[in-house]
């Protein structure tokens, strides 16, 4: 129950690959900072509930597909 | 370097000068066994902490909300840093106290320049311990990866 979360993320492939958008074009979207986002790509900072929906609507994907439980 | 921390770098800047300068006036001879009767030094130190609070405030303003944008890794940092903040300046006050406790145990009493040095290293130590404390935090999130 104490163990630390780690969460994996495809947030780069989809930003760059799916929908080539710059970190500062997703986050201006999504409602937060460049570093922000340069955060969760390094995987440094998970984001809350809000901020993965928001993330995921501007890509055009699930939460599902953008964040996963590391096994 | 996001503008939060920036904002933090110059606020542990401008509270190091503060505490730097509260130390060389208490470190000074006389200070601790004269404080009523030094009012040179009392109206010093209450101008230091009115440079100390001015910076503050001109800092909040520079680094306003309209002007560097923040969100909620911004808020997670500065909780962070808080809680963090809280436990040093527990342990440093609970050092201090203790110390001039040892120190003045055998006289029975202890001269009033200690608890306004207390009272005023308070303040700084809490400033430091939170802007130090949120460029770690920031530094330790832009270095990994």
């Amino acid at each position: 129950m104490d163990e630390k979360l780690v969460i994996k993320n495809k947030l780069k492939y989809f930003r760059r690959v799916c929908s080539d958008l710059t970190q500062e074009e997703l986050a201006s979207a999504a409602g937060c900072t460049r570093q922000t986002i340069a955060a969760l790509e390094k995987g440094t900072y998970n984001p809350s509930l809000g901020l993965a929906l928001r993330i995921a609507r501007v890509l055009g994907v699930s939460v599902d597909e953008l964040f996963s439980l590391a096994e | 370097m996001s503008g939060k921390m920036k904002q933090n770098i110059f606020h542990f800047i401008l509270w190091f000068i503060v505490a730097v300068v509260l130390v060389i006036v208490f470190s000074t001879e006389g200070t601790i066994a004269q404080w009523g009767d030094n009012r040179t030094k009392t109206v010093l130190v209450a101008s230091l902490f009115l440079f100390g609070f001015s910076g503050d405030a001109i800092l909040r303003i520079i680094f306003s909300k309209k002007r560097v944008p923040t969100d909620e890794r911004d808020k997670y940092i500065q909780n962070k840093a808080l809680a963090v903040g809280y436990v040093i300046t527990l342990i440093y006050i609970f050092i201090l106290a203790i110390s001039i406790y040892t120190k003045y145990e055998n006289n029975g009493m202890v001269p009033v320049a200690w608890i306004w040095f207390i009272a005023y290293s308070l303040v700084i130590i809490a400033n430091l311990s939170v802007s130090a404390a949120s460029v770690y935090q920031y530094w330790k999130s832009d270095l990994n990866g």
